[in-house]
Order: structure tokens, then C-alpha cells, then sequence
């Protein structure tokens, strides 16, 4: 219990931190946004007043402090070029990056788990060297090369798909998953690999101690070891992996987007980064590190519940 | 005892040596001129006259794949230097010295090793421009963390060992302890890192050529030259597997040669 | 009656086998001793009898339980012996139940694999046998995990999941070994009264010649992988014929041999 509240304490300290280094961060840069609004021919009265209706001309703690609380109640600041809540511009966006993230996330657990005992179990040298080479491989192919390479493969040859031909949930959701079972494999595949590799080498090392002895001296047949004693054991490094997965998950999402052209979030923030719209990237950066700061304390909780010795002290 | 075979640190060995090959083969000569633009050979698909086919401009994409992963490389090799350097600059001290600056240190480096590299470094490039130079300082500014913590941990380590405290006890300076004992103790922790380190610089380098925020053309870069296949990829197919390869294999490369160093560390 | 007959253990890539030509049997009701130094063959002589060593492993030579042949039966076989038949209690407490699950659970285990009893019927054997295991309190220690209890106390766990199936014989490796001295002679009490009142065979495996003195009725003394001498205990303690098992009895430290 006591535990949990420094954890908890520990959450919150760190995400006021991020919130104040980011915030920081795009209010130092050198580039005025008014200046950058109006156009290098603007007069400096008109700058000035742009500032000033901006908020740009009070000092940096009191805007720090204004955007924050915004930020709490939900006002997540006004796009410099659109002139547009970013919350509104965010608002469907979001959804489109969650169900992405939440089905790459799915079927990297699909993928991971069975594979993963397969490849730990399973004793026979050639199988495991192929196995091994195989997972390697798969690790080192990057999740937008994949995205293309289905593009290629399933799209263009095995007509499965049509590779730009995006639907929107609202539209039509089974399209829209239909879709985004692309570009969601394109992610979950290489991060399975490296959830195969981490599962095996745990079950290896499961495999040897002594409480499987104990087991087969009971009886137990090598299925029921395996899946009831070995793998609860195993699956604990595993656990933490795959929950942090979903905070590298947001970021390869970045990525695919632009390979599947799926106006997600990632498209936003990249085009918010090329436009140099700071408000846009600020509220877009601040979301994610929030989600991935969660997604660490969860991380760390989880890990806790599943394994008595950490949770029991 | 036997020596016991290491097949991924042989393998590893044999594909970096072969890109890292390949790619000082690219610095000094490449078989057309990378940036040669020819009308009449737009899309040619492989052949014995352009190996690996030509691109959207005529040019040759075998010629741009070398010299692409030239600068992958060396970008990585940049970042990777500027991570390490200041990494165990940081952790060594840190972790002899221990005190509160250790404490607030390891802190930071934990906020910051939790977040996705290209996350970081799209924030850095919308702050900072893009281009080759913000890139490689943004990519090694971030790489510290990482070594900054497994330095710390070695060098703690080592601080409370007896011979340490005994050198200390005969008068031995801080300066001279950490030179002379704590340093060669990191060479093996530090190897292995470097070679991931160099692993995840090229993914990360790749990845923001990728989203047009690296290395700016018409420079070849593996990267960008994705991304611009991306759009030719029904007439041109060659084009795209022919960068991604080369990615995937630089990877596969430094990966496997990890790996292998890291079980020969624990062997 | 369980009975070894012409045992020889090899491993393949080593050229010494690790036991030879061992022979000898247990009868119900009997406690047996084995010892020898570490790496006399005592251990995988007991695991060969639980059918736990690796697949690689030659075993030749007969393993009767009664009237079954165990050498050469089939692993769907040797699974229905193993922890109904034969149970086996280990040297490590510590390592040797699974860290996640309830020690209740684990005392269990045989039950649910050789059993059709429901999960009410289950508990209150493996309490019983938890009880009889002299476990202090079993219904609280059974919902705990094993790195909450201590040393003797999972010893006991362990002797109770072994018994809770009501098992022949018992086969005990180096069980006092990682236990404290008072806990050790508990232990050996325990082992002696549910010998007697279950008419149970027990080998009891130790390099401890005194606690195999106090506890055993007979004994064989290993070394090197063969059996170099047999007999009642009181036959090995007063008049050992071997000039190894008199070496072994000097090497126990006595009141005497502190004096000298």
C-alpha cells in the first residue's frame, strides 16, 4: 500500500516535470510565432498586437501555470495556423491512433504467447536454429519497411487491400479495422519477435529449475509443466514488455501512418513539426509522454500483482 | 573447457563486415554516379547494367543503396560516439561519486530512457530545424541516458570493491582510480552496448530520414530513399526492397554481432 | 517391495558411468540409508528410481516396483508410478516449489493429477497431509507462497505434497541437508513416524552417516558409482568391513575427537 502511494506520488511528480520541460522547451525557441503568423512584411505594431492578444508578452511561469490547468480541464491550447482548438483538431484523430495501437497491441499478444512457448518448448537443435534465425530476422526488419512490403505483397499483387484507401470508423468501423489490420501487422510482427525471443529464453530458463523436477516427480505430464507451472513463471519479464510495448507501439504509429496514409495523430504532429505549429506539437508531445509515463507505472503495477515475491515484499 | 560455438556472433561478424564493406566500397567508388539523373532510364528493373534497377530519376539505385548506408553508418557511428562518450563521461562519475547529482541524474536518465528515441527526436527536430547536423547531435544527445545508466551501474559496482577500497586507502587519487581501475572494468559491458547502441542509431536515423526529418536530399540516405520509393511501388518495386533491405540487413548486421558479444560476455 | 536389480547409469560424452552395477531393494514398512560422498552416484540412483533423469541418459538393468518393470516403461507409465507409487522429496526447499503458486496448491499437485477428486476434497486432504506433515496452522501456511516460509517449514510442505497421495515408498535426497540442526532431528522424528504408521519404504539418502545412524535400519554405502558395502546399521557401526565405510565413520566428528 505503501508502495503504491510513492508510486503514485512518483507518477505525478514526473509528469509535471515533462509537462514543464516541454513547455519550456517550445517557449524558448527562437522563433516568434506572431512574426511567423503574420509574415516577415508585417508592421511590429501589428506583431505587437498579435502578441499580446497571444499572451505571449506575460512572463513565462504565469502562461506555464495558465496552460497547464487549460491543459487539466482540458483546453489543450489554439493551433497558430489553423486558428483552431487543438482538442477539435485532435478529436477524431485520436480514435483513429488508439484503435490502431489497440489492435497492433492485440496481436502482438496473439502472435507473442503461442509462438513464444512454441519456440521455448519445443527441443530439437534444427527447429530451435531455425526458429532463432528466423526471429532475428523478423527483428531487424523495421515496422515501415514491413508496412511496405505488405503494401507491395498484399496490396498491390494480392489485391487484399487497396494500399491509400483509408476509411474512417465513422464511415464504416469493420472497414476501417479491415484496413488497419495492415498496417497493425505491420507493427505487431517485429515487436512480437522480440517478445518471442525474451518468452524462450525465459521458458529456457524456467525449464531448469528445480520445481519442474518437483513436478515431474508428482507426475505431471510435460504439457501440464509447461502451460500450468512453467509459463506463469515465464510470463512475467514478458508482462512488462508488452505493456511498455503499447508506449513504442503510439510512436511506430507515427511512422506507419505515413506509410498506410492513415490521418492518425502521428500525421498531425508530423505536420505540425514540418508547419512549425508549436501549440500543435506541445499538446500532441505532452499526450504522448502522458500516455507512456502510464503506461510505465502500469507497467511496473502489473508486474507487481503477478508476481507475488515483488508484491508481497 | 570446449569453446562453445557462437553462430550469431559469426554470422553478425560476417554480415557487418560485409555493409560496413560495402559501404566504404560506396565512399570511394560506386558504379554510376549517385546523383546522375538520366531522363532515358527512368524505372529500369535490375539488370546486369544497373544491378539493383534505376529510380524515378534515371539514377542508379545500386550506387545510392552504397553510399546510403555510408551515411547511415556514419551518422550512427557519430551518434553512437557522442552517446557513449559523454554516457560513461556521466555514469562513471556518477556512479563513483555517488551524492545527490547521482541521485538526480539516474532519476533524468530513467524519464528519459523511458521514451521512444524517434519520439524525442521529432521534438528536438521541431525545436531545433532539421537537417544531417540536428539530427546527429539530437540522436546522440539522447543516446547518453542509456549509457549513462549501465556505466553507473558497472562503475557502483566496482567502487565498492575490495581493491578499489584498498587503493583508495594507500592514498591513490579519485582521478587516477577511475582511470587506472574503474575504466578497463567497462570495457566489457560497454562493447556490447556500443554495437546495440549502433543497432538502434540506424533504426532511429532511418526513421526520422523516413518521416523527411534527417538527412536532406539530395544526399542518398536509406531512409528518404524509402520513402520516395513508396510512391513508385507498383512501377517500381525494386526500388523500395532494395532500401528496406539494406536497412533491414545493417540491422540484422549489428543485431546478430550483439547478441553473440553479449553471450560470449555471459559464457 | 521395491527392487534394483544390475543398475548401471551412464551419460553420454563421459566416459566414467555415474552408477554401476547397483543392487538392492526396499521394503515397505523399512527405512533404508544410502550414503557415500558427493558424487557417489547416490543421487542419480535415486532419481534413475523416479524416472527423472534426462532422456540422453542410459539406464540399464532392472527397476521392479513389485511386479512392474520401471526401466524401459513407457513415460505414460512411469507418470501414473511417479508421485502415486513413488514420491520424491528434494535437497532444496527453496528452489523446489514453484514460486508463484500457494504452497496448498503445490501440496495438492498429486491429487489433481492422479485423482478425480473435486477441489473441496483435494483441500482437505492436503490439509491432513499438511497436519500430518506437523505443519504448524496448515489452513493460513497453505495460502501463502513459498518465499514466506522458512526452510523447515517448506521441507514439511514439500514431505506433505509428497505424502498427500498416499504413496509406497518415498525417496529422500539430501532432504535435512539445507536445514538447521534442530530442524534436521524434527525431520528425521517426522520421517521415522510416518514410516511406522503408513508401512511406508523410505530411502533416505545422506552424507550425514549420523543421521542415517539415528533414523535408518539399513544401509548401503556408495563410492564411485557402486555399492561397496550392505548391511544393518549396527553391522556398519560397529564392525564396517570396508576400509572405506571405516573411513567415512572417522571422518564423524565425535566429543572424543575434539579431546585428541
Amino acid at each position: 500500500m505503501k508502495t503504491l502511494f510513492s508510486k503514485c506520488a512518483a507518477l505525478i511528480i514526473t509528469l509535471f516535470l515533462v509537462s514543464a520541460l516541454a513547455f519550456f522547451a517550445f517557449a524558448l525557441i527562437p522563433a516568434d510565432p506572431a512574426t511567423t503568423m503574420l509574415g516577415s512584411e508585417a508592421t511590429p505594431e501589428a506583431v505587437a498586437a498579435l502578441r499580446a492578444q497571444l499572451g505571449l508578452d506575460r512572463p513565462l511561469p504565469v502562461r506555464y501555470f495558465e496552460w497547464l490547468t487549460g491543459f487539466l480541464r482540458g483546453d489543450l491550447g489554439e493551433s497558430y495556423l489553423y486558428r483552431m482548438e487543438v482538442g477539435q483538431m485532435l478529436s477524431g484523430k485520436l480514435a483513429v491512433s488508439a484503435l490502431l495501437t489497440m489492435l497492433s497491441f492485440l496481436l502482438t499478444v496473439a502472435l507473442s504467447i503461442p509462438l513464444g512457448v512454441l519456440a521455448g518448448s519445443v527441443r530439437n537443435r534444427y527447429f530451435d536454429a531455425a526458429a532463432v534465425g528466423l526471429n532475428q530476422l523478423v527483428m531487424s526488419v523495421p515496422p515501415f519497411f514491413l508496412g511496405i512490403l505488405a503494401c507491395y505483397g498484399l496490396g498491390i499483387v494480392l489485391k487484399w487491400f487497396t494500399p491509400g484507401a483509408y476509411v474512417s470508423p465513422e464511415k464504416d468501423f469493420w472497414g476501417c479495422v479491415r484496413y488497419l489490420i495492415f498496417p497493425a501487422l505491420s507493427i505487431a510482427i517485429p515487436r512480437s519477435a522480440m517478445a518471442v525471443k525474451l518468452l524462450r529464453s525465459a521458458i529456457r530458463d524456467q525449464l531448469g529449475q528445480d520445481y519442474v523436477r518437483t513436478a515431474r516427480s508428482r507426475g505431471a505430464s510435460e504439457t501440464s509443466i509447461l502451460l500450468r507451472q512453467v509459463l506463469r513463471n515465464a510470463l512475467l519479464p514478458v508482462i512488462t514488455f508488452l505493456a511498455v510495448s503499447l508506449a513504442e507501439i503510439m510512436t511506430m504509429s507515427i511512422l506507419i501512418e505515413q506509410v498506410f496514409s492513415i490521418p492518425g495523430v502521428g500525421q498531425l504532429l508530423l505536420s505540425s513539426v514540418s508547419n512549425r505549429d508549436y501549440p500543435v506539437v506541445l499538446a500532441i508531445v505532452m499526450l504522448l509522454a502522458a500516455w507512456i509515463v502510464t503506461i510505465h507505472f502500469l507497467a511496473d503495477l502489473l508486474t507487481r500483482l503477478a508476481d507475488p515475491r515483488v508484491r508481497l515484499g | 573447457m570446449k569453446k562453445k560455438r557462437n553462430p550469431m556472433l559469426l554470422f553478425g561478424g560476417a554480415i557487418s563486415l560485409l555493409t560496413v564493406g560495402a559501404a566504404l566500397l560506396g565512399a570511394f567508388w560506386t558504379p554510376y554516379n549517385p546523383t546522375a539523373v538520366s531522363a532515358a532510364e527512368k524505372f529500369c528493373p535490375p539488370s546486369l547494367v544497373h544491378l539493383l534497377g534505376t529510380d524515378n530519376f534515371g539514377r542508379d539505385v545500386f550506387s545510392r543503396v552504397l553510399q546510403g548506408m555510408g551515411a547511415s553508418l556514419l551518422i550512427a557511428a557519430c551518434v553512437v560516439a557522442i552517446g557513449c562518450l559523454l554516457g560513461a563521461a556521466i555514469g562513471c562519475l556518477c556512479g563513483y561519486f555517488g551524492g545527490p547529482a547521482d541521485f538526480l541524474l539516474t532519476r533524468l536518465c530513467d524519464v528519459v530512457t523511458a521514451f521512444p528515441s524517434v519520439l524525442l527526436a521529432l521534438v528536438v527536430v521541431s525545436l531545433a530545424g532539421r537537417g544531417t547536423v540536428q539530427i546527429v547531435l539530437a540522436l546522440g544527445v539522447l543516446f547518453i541516458p542509456s549509457f549513462a545508466r549501465l556505466v553507473r551501474g558497472e562503475a557502483a559496482r566496482c567502487r565498492d570493491a575490495s581493491y578499489i577500497q584498498s587503493a583508495r586507502l594507500m592514498g591513490v587519487s579519485h582521478g587516477r582510480i577511475l582511470l587506472a581501475h574503474i575504466l578497463p572494468n567497462l570495457k566489457g559491458v560497454l562493447v556490447p552496448a556500443i554495437v546495440i547502441g549502433f543497432n538502434n542509431a540506424i533504426l532511429s536515423e532511418a526513421s526520422m530520414s523516413f518521416l523527411g526529418l534527417g538527412v536532406q536530399p539530395p544526399f542518398p540516405s536509406l531512409g528518404s530513399m524509402l520513402s520516395d520509393s513508396q510512391t513508385y511501388l507498383q512501377l517500381a518495386p525494386w526500388y523500395a526492397f532494395s532500401a528496406g533491405a539494406a536497412i533491414a540487413l545493417l540491422i540484422l548486421g549489428f543485431s546478430l554481432l550483439g547478441e553473440g558479444l553479449q553471450r560470449r560476455r555471459r559464457a | 517391495m521395491l527392487q534394483v536389480e544390475h543398475l548401471s547409469v551412464r551419460f553420454p560424452g563421459r566416459s566414467a558411468t555415474a552408477v554401476e552395477d547397483v543392487s538392492f531393494c526396499l521394503n515397505r514398512g523399512e527405512i533404508l540409508g544410502l550414503v557415500g560422498e558427493s558424487g557417489s552416484g547416490k543421487s542419480v540412483t535415486a532419481q534413475c528410481l523416479a524416472g527423472l533423469l534426462l532422456p540422453d541418459a542410459e539406464v540399464t538393468g532392472s527397476i521392479r516396483l513389485d511386479s512392474q518393470e520401471l526401466n524401459g516403461a513407457s513415460p505414460v507409465q512411469l507418470r501414473a508410478v511417479r508421485g502415486k507409487e513413488v514420491a520424491m522429496v528434494f535437497q532444496e526447499p527453496m528452489t523446489s516449489l514453484n514460486p508463484v503458486l500457494r504452497v496448498e496448491r503445490q501440496v495438492e499437485e498429486a491429487l489433481r493429477i492422479h485423482t478425480h477428486l473435486n477441489a473441496r476434497q483435494r483441500r482437505d486432504r492436503a490439509l491432513a497431509a499438511m497436519a500430518e506433515a506437523e505443519l504448524p496452522d496448515p489452513a493460513a501456511l497453505g495460502r501463502r507462497y513459498p518465499h514466506q516460509l522458512s526452510g523447515g517449514q517448506l521441507q514439511r510442505a514439500m514431505i506433505a505434497a509428497a505424502l498427500v497421495s498416499e504413496p509406497k515408498y518415498l525417496l529422500c535426497d539430501e532432504i535435512t541437508t539445507a536445514l538447521d540442526v534442530t530442524v534436521q532431528v524434527q525431520i528425521l522424528d517426522l520421517l521415522g513416524k510416518l514410516s511406522r504408521e503408513r508401512n511406508m519404504g523410505v530411502l533416505f539418502i545422506s552424507h550425514d552417516l549420523r543421521l542415517v545412524k539415528k533414523l535408518c535400519h539399513r544401509a548401503l554405502v556408495m563410492r564411485g558409482g557402486r555399492i561397496v558395502e550392505t548391511g544393518t546399521v549396527e553391522e556398519l557401526f560397529q564392525a564396517p568391513r570396508e576400509a572405506y565405510t571405516r573411513r567415512l565413520l572417522d571422518a564423524i566428528p565425535t566429543r572424543d575427537s575434539k579431546l585428541r
